[in-house]
């Protein structure tokens, strides 16, 4: 343990840092700027600099912007606002056409975001959360917790997930998107959890994490100061990862008719091509599958190149060198493609 | 037995069987059950269907007077064969495949509004009784005459069923080998009688259920009727019940059907599919050739091949709405007439589905129909709330007397400030139904009410304990009339809507003032402003709808009609939406078959009537 110590210059340097930081007085501004630095502007220019990072932000941001501006700007979807069966770009009234009972499918797509976003973003905050908390407390407090812990998410990862949330859909009948979110990824946080506490167990030997302990520093802040962080490009991507297994399970569920049909939703619009229209049998009205799919596609995708670009944006060798206070730019770029391992 | 089912297999086709069931596979594969109740509900006590079977199934010998191909028809069937039984009063009977196994008491042709006769002969109404002679050399499948004691016995279960039979009949007497008489007690409509006994379809041989009947009559209750499992059909049709397996029920030819030379083909088999959208796609892709009741819309009719004849038949009815009458709002005779001012009917149905939907043109107790018929002169003078159009302005004038006006949101509400909402439920995945209601809503609400549309699986609707019976619903889509033959009479459509709507469908606590008290009313009597403008009307649904079923005096029995006929289009208990058609579908590539439009085949259902007929003969392609 002390040759760990001493081998780690570096972090000891972390270390002290971290006091001065502590006792030095900074001005509110310089706070500021440097939150700008960290977490605005550094990850702004790895981002711009990373097509995939991009282009799946930009889809994520117009999915916002329609939930939060198309829905109040754009009709809401009711039967008979225009002719039946139009086909997409038959007419600007309904630009991505109309089903048999004359509902605008734009309007349905536009209006189903708002609550496909709550869904999808309180589904991947809860697993990401219980993920990250059982993962790095089991895995940094070890013994009777660990054990605890561990059997609880082992519990969690052997119950089948669609039953139990078809059971709980229908004993809980959830209106709330969120409610419905959290539902959907009640037993999806076991396996993330699991990896973290694997990568915590390492963490938890690397010598600052020791030097921390050895200060006698409490558990909470090592968690938060020196495991999650290092964490944090692994529970980031996998949020992303959650987020899109939200999508697809939320759509699947609705389309099986497991969720309340009450909410607006791509998937209820996909089982009502299917069921009440037809629209795989007869011909000419496949349209009203593809509509609702495109959306989910895009939302899905976007969601996928954030994750990808979010591993670069936690690279630090990356985000360094794209700020222009890396001395070693000339090193490998090769390291991008491995810094993360996820 | 093992030796006849090795026997059986060898008339089946194993490459034929397999391709059958994979079919199947790939037809689960496709998935989604949203399958439409609607089109094979059959009213509750047309009950007859089936049953019987037997320990040693005879295989039909052939019959040498006629050359029989060895050939299969291929129908369809939306119930999973493994689940079935043929008792028609127990759980899971048997669908469709029944229709051919037991011959029915009469077929009811829906363009000529007569029964056809089938398993009966001739059946006399003659004042005291109702008598019906079996058909000459019926028999069983298992070689045994049908006789009046398995009429009799068939007659004696229905009543421990509590059939509609016995508001008026008596007792049960076996004249002869072949003739019952059903003697009448009391006074009877004599139209009513063929409606409430022809319907029926012969299906207790007497060697099967004279044990259960002896049983159910000792019994408190009749569970030992409604628990026993008849899984082996003896049947009395034109085709007997062959083998099941989790996909296909398979019935073969009975020759000694009184009819036989009339069915040219050997065997006609039931696919089991899991959902309207397999039935389509494999009515599309030819690997069934006809289906019965299947909810097809335009798109995928248009897309059939040429060979496949639809045979639209109506269904006497359709979806409309029952309100709880307990509901703040719709308890209140304004707030329904609103609602039905407020909605276009015609826009609805097209909604629903153009080619197969259609919006009554008085909402009161009768299909289109009939409502020359009844209301004779006096139709003009029916409220059609509009059928063509949204009459807001009398919806909202109508409201305004009761007191309601709109608040600031633009939404109704009454003298307490209390908003006109409530929650409309329909049956999911009975797909015409829910866009139908979807479209009410929408017209709704865009008319100042709060209505909240949703669906609920059928599964926790109907049933002794579901929301139906439980009247725990504010409005939900339901049949407004007793629909099938029986619904061009109005007393069993008034019964439906003012009085038991259990007698004549389905169990349901509307709590409608003037029903019973088992279904939440209090069998009160109801006021509207009289026919003729002067005036009021008071009727008491339970007496006056008695007195209609009773009577056999003609000049009461229209007069009476229209009284109540009037009531239902004031007051309202149930909301008339549309009416609908059953499509039913057969292929015309191996068979021959009547034109689409053929009298013959307005029936429910031509597939398994024609061949019976001889009106749907293989044609040796």
């Amino acid at each position: 343990m002390q040759v760990k110590h001493t081998d780690s210059d570096t972090d000891g340097e972390e270390f002290v840092f971290e006091t001065q930081t502590s006792t030095v007085e900074t001005s509110r501004s310089e706070r500021l700027r440097d939150f700008y630095e960290e977490f605005i502007y550094k990850p702004g220019l790895v981002a711009l600099d990373d097509s995939r990072t991009l282009i799946g932000g930009v889809i994520l941001f117009v999915f916002i912007l329609i939930a939060l501006i198309g829905t109040r700007v754009y009709p809401a979807p009711v039967t008979n606002q225009v002719e039946r069966s139009l086909k997409p770009f038959e007419t600007m009234n309904a630009p991505l056409g109309s089903n048999p009972s004359g509902t605008d499918l734009l309007a349905q797509v536009i209006h189903a975001t708002p609550s496909m976003l709550v869904l999808v973003t309180a589904g991947a905050v809860f697993s990401t959360f219980i993920a990250v908390f059982t993962g790095t407390v089991a895995g940094y407090k070890g013994g009777r917790t660990d054990r605890v812990i561990t059997t609880i998410s082992d519990i969690a990862m052997s119950i089948p997930g669609l039953p139990l949330v078809m059971v709980l859909a229908v004993t809980i009948k959830p209106e709330n998107p969120a409610v419905v979110g959290i539902l959907l990824t009640i037993n999806y946080w076991s396996g993330l959890g699991r990896s973290i506490r694997s990568q915590v167990l390492t963490l938890r030997e690397e010598s600052y994490v020791e030097a921390s302990r050895t200060m006698g520093v409490s558990t909470r802040r090592i968690l938060t100061k020196d495991v999650i962080p290092n964490l944090m490009p692994y529970i980031l991507v996998n949020f992303a990862f959650a987020a899109r297994y939200c999508i697809f399970a939320g759509v699947g569920l609705y389309y099986l008719g497991v969720l309340p049909a009450d909410l607006a939703n791509w998937g209820l619009q996909l089982d009502s091509a299917y069921n009440d229209y037809s629209a795989l049998v007869g011909s000419g009205s496949e349209y009203l599958v593809i509509v609702p799919m495109i959306p989910i596609a895009l939302l899905s995708l976007s969601l996928v190149l954030l994750a990808q670009g979010l591993d670069r944006i936690f690279n630090p060798r990356v985000r360094t060198r794209l700020a222009g206070e890396s001395e070693s730019i000339e090193e490998d770029d090769d390291d991008v493609v491995h810094t993360g391992g996820v | 037995m093992a030796d006849k089912s090795n026997d059986y297999k060898d008339v089946l086709s194993r490459r034929r069987f397999v391709a059958l069931t994979g079919a199947a596979g790939a037809a689960a594969l496709a998935g989604c059950d949203g399958s439409e109740g609607t089109d094979d509900s059959t009213p509750a006590d047309e009950g007859g269907d089936d049953d019987t079977s037997t320990e040693d199934d005879d295989m039909s010998t052939e019959d040498d007077s006629m050359e029989v191909a060895d050939v299969r028809h291929r129908s369809g069937t939306s119930l999973s064969p493994a689940d079935i039984q043929f008792n028609p009063w127990g759980q899971n009977t048997a669908q469709i495949s029944n229709e051919l196994i037991f011959d029915p008491f009469a077929e009811f042709n829906y363009a000529t509004g007569e029964y056809v006769s089938a398993i009966i002969e001739e059946w006399e109404y003659t004042g005291d009784t109702f008598e019906m002679v079996l058909q000459e050399g019926a028999t069983w499948h298992d070689g045994d005459p049908v006789t009046a004691q398995d009429l009799a016995t068939y007659l004696r279960l229905d009543r421990e069923s509590g059939s509609s039979i016995w508001d008026w009949g008596s007792d049960v007497e076996e004249i002869d080998d072949r003739t019952v008489a059903i003697t009448i007690e009391g006074d009877i409509n004599p139209s009513l009688i063929e409606f409430s006994v022809m319907e029926n379809r012969l299906t207790t041989k007497h060697s099967r259920y004279g044990d259960v009947l002896s049983e159910t009559q000792n019994a408190d209750d009749n569970t030992p009727l409604t628990e026993f499992v008849d899984d082996e059909p003896i049947g009395n049709g034109i085709f007997q019940y062959g083998e099941a397996d989790e996909q296909v029920i398979l019935t073969e030819r009975h020759a000694d059907h009184p009819n036989a030379d009339n069915v040219n083909f050997k065997e006609y088999a039931f696919q089991y599919f899991d959902g309207n959208t397999a039935i389509h796609q494999a009515l599309l892709s030819g690997n069934i050739e006809s289906m019965f009741a299947i909810y097809t819309p335009g798109n995928v009719v248009t897309d059939l091949p040429d060979s496949m004849n639809e045979y639209r038949t109506p269904r006497n009815g359709g979806v409309g709405i029952i309100p709880n009458h307990t509901h703040d709002h719709l308890g209140r005779r304004e707030v329904r007439q609103a609602i039905a001012y407020a909605m276009d009917r015609t826009q609805v149905a097209a909604n629903s589905d153009p080619r197969t939907k259609v919006a009554p043109r008085v909402p009161t107790a009768l299909p289109n129909a009939q409502l020359e018929n009844w209301l004779g002169d006096s139709m003009g003078d029916f409220e059609t709330y509009g059928r063509e159009s949204r009459e807001t302005e009398q919806a909202a004038s109508v409201l305004e007397e009761a007191g309601y006006s709109r608040n600031g949101d633009d939404v109704w509400e009454d003298e307490d400030g209390n908003t006109l909402s409530f929650e409309l439920i329909a049956p999911g995945g009975w797909s015409d139904w829910v866009t139908a209601m979807e479209s009410v809503a929408d017209q709704l609400n865009a008319f100042g009410m709060d209505v909240e549309f949703s669906t609920v699986p059928f599964g926790d609707l109907g049933g002794s304990d579901g929301r139906w019976a439980q009247g725990n619903f504010d409005a939900t889509a339901e049949y407004w009339t007793a629909a099938f033959a029986r619904a061009a009479h109005p007393y069993h459509n008034l019964r439906h809507q003012m009085v038991n709507p259990k007698a004549t469908l389905r169990e349901n606590n509307y709590s409608y003032p003037g029903a019973i008290e088992d279904r939440g009313g209090s069998e009160a009597d109801i006021t509207v402003p009289a026919l003729d403008g002067s005036g009021e009307l008071t009727v008491n649904p339970v007496e006056d709808v008695g007195t209609l079923g009773s009577t056999s005096d003609s000049d009461t029995e229209a007069e009476l009609a229209l009284d109540l006929l009037w009531v239902s289009n004031q007051d309202l208990p149930m909301i008339p939406i549309q009416e609908g058609l059953n499509q039913t579908f057969i292929s015309s590539n191996r068979f021959d078959i009547p034109a689409e439009d053929a009298e013959v085949a307005q029936v429910q259902y031509a597939n398994t009537w024609l061949p019976r007929q001889g009106e749907m003969t293989y044609n040796g392609n």
